[in-house]
């Protein structure tokens, strides 16, 4: 007890002594009109099928609708589409190339990062963080977020649009986010037996749902100075959320264990840290640590999901 | 029937929500009890430290914004008003390889319609079956959802067989209007005049003969097709719109407007959403006639579970639609409701019912039960639930699960 005790207090100096990270300056580069391929750039067969779209700011409803609420929490400036066709043994393959123009490259990277599960299909693109599979793939590159859609295509195709857009993308200037180099919340993630390609950065009030309903009250106040990054873990994937606050949000422990008292079974307070189970049986793990929230659940062993969490409180 | 009627059959009148489980059993500090009270006391203390507080004021919660809900419940209703012919009861055919990999098996789909029509109306004879929904004399309109283009729309494939059977009722196609909100996505999904001779496409955003959303003198060409005459939904908050977002939304202020097509176009509507998730829950029936019919929504989704629900509730909507086909031969469980291919999975699935709350109700369930087993949810949040309750409170149908009667085919 004395030790826990001790790791706490530990634990809050340092919480205490670091500083909020501040958002990295936006670099001034030259942004060519449209990053978007002309006819005669695109790969061997393929053929626009339309004009190109433009959408800006709260216009973004007029493309996606309600898909637009995560965009905008995220800081969405602007959105080029642009489509693509492809014919081919008689069927005909469609690429839709979405550029989305976000504030920030954590904000691109963000939308990017929440929008995959890890494990999925990479390529070697230049540091650009990104994934890919025969419909959908998607990278994020400075302050852009590619999204890439097909159908009926095959692998190779969005393969070939995501090397397109790489390169014209290196080509304007933009760079890959250093997530050891830029602050954030990620830097508090557990670096040992972190699936990578799975770290998420987490926003807005709508990204923080998507990790849990836990995450869903609006206490916790995303998108009023909380921020979280969140990893999953060895071979069964746990998850560990690390949440920052700008400020604690009042009693939030006393909340939060209402949370898991509506939603849980078998929940326990021991040391300071709240544990329950779901209906699946997956353990979950909650603990405040100053300015910093540990929350980790799935399907694994209570052994690991407490180490996982003590290991997401202690500084580093 | 009259709405306490309704309320009364739906049970809704009397009905409260459940009682959590209780908080104060819920955290056991057994053996580990004195420590674990005082670990908390210590964290407690801690954290008050850093001065706990909240950052901003408090926004303006949803449940606080006025709407106009209350002028919809003094409105007669019809023999035909929601929860229609059939309230609560839902039937759900399992359609086996209708699709793969985005292939549909068209007579597998015929199949399906079929069997789900016969089991939710009592006729095995397809043309008496539609016809206790449509008369010949009917205007139809089938609504679709081609918001997600090729990836997650509602499949021609379906409005196919649902044609079928109207002509078996003997609704002539010139009676017929396929529509959603957005005519310029429509062929994207399959939805065009080639495929569909002599039926009506219909939307309420439309580009010209220009190819833009506004003419020469730069008015738009949608504006005439919002019925500013008709009631209208007000909710009390806006938003300023630019020129490209006004186009995808024809007015701005605190008025959402109906479409033409659903004030004067059509008798009937038959609504055939697709599956898909919206958080955790789904945006499906409610969703698809609401947010499908309005103008000016952008701003509704700071009050998304009212804001799905209460438009279903005027005469436009209430009163005309009759049948509601789920297309869930593929379903998206997460990242929705923008198409996102890799959560999309062939869930070779359609339901019937004339309750559309209670087929969201039993989507619900379903679509939870499979992002749980996903891992992209760990539990129901009774808040994703809202929108039902909301929609049942206003006599549209029926929210309790265990009223529901869902019955389930599997197609050989």
């Amino acid at each position: 007890m004395k030790a826990a005790v001790r790791m706490i207090s530990a634990a809050l100096a340092a919480a205490a002594l670091a500083a909020a990270p501040a958002p990295a300056p936006l670099r001034q580069r030259t942004v060519p009109a449209s990053l978007l391929p002309s006819a005669s750039d695109l790969p061997a067969g393929w053929t626009p099928a339309g004009p190109p779209e433009n959408y800006d700011g709260e216009g973004l409803y007029g493309y996606i609708d309600g898909g637009s609420e995560i965009f905008l929490q995220y800081d969405f400036r602007r959105v080029e589409v642009g489509r693509y066709k492809k014919n081919e043994a008689g069927r005909t393959k469609d690429i839709t190339l979405d550029v989305y123009r976000m504030g920030t490259p954590r904000d691109a990277f963000g939308i990017f990062s929440i929008r995959r599960e890890g494990g999925e299909r990479r390529l070697d693109l230049g540091g650009f963080p990104n994934w890919t599979s025969p419909e959908q793939a998607a990278f994020a590159a400075g302050p852009y977020f590619l999204n890439i859609v097909g159908f009926e295509t095959t692998a190779e195709d969005t393969a070939v649009f995501l090397r397109l857009m790489g390169r014209r993308l290196a080509e304007a200037g933009n760079r890959p986010l250093s997530l050891r180099d830029e602050g954030g919340p990620w830097k508090g993630l557990p670096p040992e037996s972190v699936q990578e390609d799975s770290i998420r950065y987490i926003k807005g009030p709508l990204a923080a749902q998507g990790e849990s309903e836990i995450l869903a009250a609006e206490f916790w106040a995303f998108g009023a100075g909380t921020e979280a990054a969140s990893a999953k873990y060895g071979p069964d994937g746990r998850k560990l959320v690390l949440i920052e606050f700008e400020a604690v949000p009042a009693s939030l422990l006393d909340r939060v264990r209402d949370v898991f008292a509506e939603y849980l079974t078998e929940g326990k307070v021991e040391d300071g840290v709240l544990s329950a189970k779901n209906v699946a049986g997956h353990v979950f793990f909650f603990a405040l640590q100053g300015r910093r929230a540990a929350l980790v659940f799935g399907k694994t062993d209570e052994s690991a999901a407490r180490s996982l969490l003590q290991a997401a409180v202690t500084p580093r | 029937m009259d709405h306490d009627e309704i309320l009364e059959l739906t049970g809704e009148k009397t009905a409260s929500v459940p009682e959590a489980v209780s908080r104060r059993v819920f955290f056991k500090l057994g053996a580990a009890g004195a420590a674990g009270a005082a670990g908390l006391a210590l964290a407690r203390s801690l954290h008050a430290q850093d001065k706990p507080a909240d950052h901003k004021p408090p926004a303006q919660q949803p449940a606080d914004i006025k709407t106009n809900v209350d002028e919809i419940r003094a409105i007669p209703r019809t023999k035909d008003s929601m929860p229609g012919r059939f309230p609560g009861r839902v039937v759900r055919v399992e359609t086996g390889p209708a699709v793969a990999g985005g292939k549909i098996d068209a007579a597998r789909v015929e199949k399906a319609i079929a069997r789900g029509m016969a089991e939710l109306t009592g006729e095995s004879d397809p043309a008496k079956a539609w016809a206790q929904f449509v008369t010949p004399k009917d205007v139809v309109g089938i609504k679709i959802n081609p918001i997600g283009g090729k990836t997650i729309s509602t499949k021609p494939e379906v409005v196919e067989a649902i044609l079928a059977g109207l002509a078996a009722a003997g609704v002539p196609k010139s009676n017929i209007v396929i529509w959603d909100r957005r005519l310029h996505q429509m062929p994207d999904a399959g939805f065009t005049a080639e495929r569909f001779p002599g039926i009506a496409l219909a939307g309420t955003e439309m580009r010209g003969p220009n190819n833009d959303f506004y003419d020469e003198a730069g008015e738009l060409w949608a504006k005439d097709n919002i019925d500013r005459g008709a009631k209208f939904y007000f909710a009390d908050l806006e938003m300023p719109y630019n020129k490209n977002l006004l186009a995808a939304m024809i007015n701005q202020g605190k008025e959402s407007y109906f479409s033409k097509v659903v004030t004067q176009k059509v008798a009937k509507i038959i609504n055939v959403p697709v599956l898909k998730n919206s958080g955790g829950t789904v945006t499906l029936c409610l969703k698809n006639l609401s947010y499908g019919s309005l103008s000016n929504t952008s701003r509704l989704h700071k009050i998304w579970a009212k804001s799905v629900a209460e438009p279903v509730g005027f005469p436009y909507l209430r009163d005309k639609v009759v049948l509601n086909i789920v297309d869930a031969l593929q379903a998206q469980y997460d990242k929705g409701p923008g198409a996102n291919p890799q959560f999309v999975y062939d869930a070779g699935m359609m339901m019937f019912g004339t309750d559309p709350v209670a087929v969201d109700t039993i989507a619900h369930e379903y679509l939870v039960k499979v992002r749980i087993e996903k891992g992209v949810q760990q539990f129901d949040n009774a808040r994703n639930r809202e929108f039902l309750d909301i929609a049942a409170g206003l006599g549209l149908g029926i929210a309790h699960r265990e009223k529901i009667d869902l019955r389930e085919i599997a197609l050989g």
